[in-house]
């Protein structure tokens, strides 16, 4: 038998199980970002979370290490810390208020989006002359 | 093998809703008053085939690294030692569909390979699957997909057990198909969620893809083809990236139309491949084909100096190549393309795509199939219903 013994499906067919990535919670979508010549002065502001990573400037030239996205919460009167898409107050070794910060800048940031899809938009026609635009699959 | 005209399920429209499959009526996609039969000798022949094509593209992949020939393909050089660290650290790769001239005689032919993004995906996997199992059930088919794209799921490590799945926005058809694999990588055990690939975000700071709610991406199924990633705003950050993408950036060299010339370099004379040249003037009758296009488009077929048949489109500046002209077989006036599709290294199925132009395009056809055992002796030149 060349044939799958069964082809259970448990989305397709059943909309109220499809899962979406949809914005879901009240993180702004601008916050601030520290960016630093040096990995060693980064963790030094920021502790040992996972950023700090080395990245090329937004403005080109030398690699740059960036902490993380943050934003002053008014309210709470404390720094809120932007993780895996769930804001968090600062904890203890990271933004250490009243120390030198070490950063050589700071940026007003949103993560950057609509960096792909242009190639698919600029075309013309669609798949079966009803898909809406161009298919990305072949 | 052959084309039989049969009788449609009378509630076969409901029973393709019911699986999800929206879009079969969009200019008569999906059609089942006729279908294709083969004997359990030809479905053998197809899956020995299939492997030994894939076999050979592994090592077309290897040397076109080694011999540093991906410029020629055209594929920019910012992305050279990304695919080569992507091959030699063997990244996961879920599937692919080779294109092929098949007649149910000679020995088919490798049309091309849809590495990168192939979809007919649910109508192979599942529709044809229920048309099977409803019309004759007593007979089989070569589709062993869902059990195959389950289990290769299952062997994928992802770091937070979640995949992201990205599509393009309004287009219905991706958007089956990556729902479609989401349902098998779920099953499979893993968290699932889908975005449209305009709304990814690039967060700097974590040198990683984003979704909407700036959750870091460890592993990202995209239906969108490399070679327009590469040459989009967000492609040179995919190189550095601690996203892993699937396909992975290795499948860009096979999804080119460049790795035919270069199969047959590898390997002349082979009964499965067609000479294909970069250089024009070599073959007097042949398909001109951009090195990247999709189903089908500005694809040319020239006989003995004549254009017999061309489809328009957009692509083919980056260049072309030459594959010898083979006509694909005539059913009643119809022209088959069989799908044959790869699951990580191994065969899983078939689907074919009918035309009644020479060129398969997204126009075509998806006409269901199955096979009978030949000494068995039934049904093999229809059967009732």
């Amino acid at each position: 038998m060349k044939h799958s013994k069964q082809v259970p499906l448990i989305l397709l067919g059943a909309v109220t199980a499809l899962t979406g990535c949809g914005k879901a919670n009240n993180v702004p979508a601008t916050a601030r970002q520290d960016t630093y010549a040096n990995v060693d002065d980064c963790r030094k502001d920021w502790g040992n979370g996972n950023w700090c990573n080395s990245s090329t400037s937004s403005h080109g030239g030398s690699a740059v290490y960036a902490g993380p996205r943050y934003y002053w919460d008014r309210d709470a009167g404390r720094a809120m810390v932007i993780e895996n898409g769930e804001a968090r107050p600062a904890a203890n070794g990271e933004a250490s208020r009243g120390g030198p910060s070490h950063a050589t800048g700071t940026e007003s940031v949103a993560v950057t989006r609509g960096g792909f899809g242009a190639t698919a938009h600029g075309g013309e026609g669609g798949a079966h002359g009803g898909g809406g635009g161009e298919s990305g699959g072949g | 093998m052959r084309r039989l005209r049969i009788s449609p399920r009378p509630d076969y429209a409901a029973r393709l809703e019911a699986i999800g499959l929206s879009f079969h009526a969009w200019d008569d996609y999906w059609c089942e008053e006729v279908c294709y039969r083969f004997t359990s000798e030809q479905i053998d022949l197809l899956e020995a085939r299939t492997a030994e094509l894939h076999r050979m593209c592994i090592e077309a992949v290897k040397h076109v690294i080694l011999a540093k020939r991906l410029g020629q393909l055209g594929i920019p050089a910012a992305y050279w030692q990304a695919i080569e660290t992507s091959f030699m650290r063997n990244e996961f790769s879920l599937y692919g569909r080779f294109d092929l001239a098949y007649d149910g005689v000679s020995e088919p032919k490798l049309l091309e390979y849809n590495a990168d993004t192939p979809t007919s995906l649910l109508e192979s996997a599942v529709a044809q699957w229920y048309w099977m199992k409803e019309k004759f059930p007593e007979h089989d088919q070569f589709n062993s997909l869902h059990e195959r794209l389950v289990e290769r799921w299952q062997s994928l490590h992802s770091p937070d057990n979640r995949i992201h799945f990205a599509s393009l926005a309004d287009n219905e058809e991706d958007w089956v198909c990556v729902h479609y694999l989401m349902d098998t990588a779920k099953q499979a055990g893993f968290d699932v969620c889908h975005i449209a690939i305009e709304k990814l975000g690039w967060d700097r700071g974590r040198n990683s893809f984003v979704d909407e709610n700036n959750v870091p991406i460890s592993t990202l199924f995209k239906l969108y083809p490399w070679e327009w990633m590469m040459r989009e705003e967000f492609g040179p950050m995919t190189v550095a990236s601690v996203t892993r993408f699937i396909e992975p950036m290795w499948k860009s060299v096979l999804s080119c139309k460049g790795i035919l010339p270069i199969l047959w370099e590898l390997y002349p004379g082979h009964p499965n491949l067609l000479p294909a040249y970069f250089e024009p003037g070599l073959l007097s009758s042949y398909a001109k084909k951009p090195l990247f296009s999709r189903e089908g488009a500005n694809i040319v077929l020239v006989e003995n100096g004549k254009v017999i048949a061309d489809d328009e489109g957009p692509y083919g500046s980056e260049g072309y190549i030459y594959q010898a002209l083979h006509k694909l077989p005539d059913f009643d006036g119809n022209y088959p393309v069989i799908g044959s599709w790869i699951v990580g290294d191994q065969p899983a199925g078939i689907c074919l795509r009918e035309d009644a132009l020479l060129v398969t395009t997204n126009m075509s056809n998806f006409i269901p199939h199955d096979f009978v055992r030949t000494d068995e002796g039934r049904c093999w030149a229809a059967c009732p219903g």
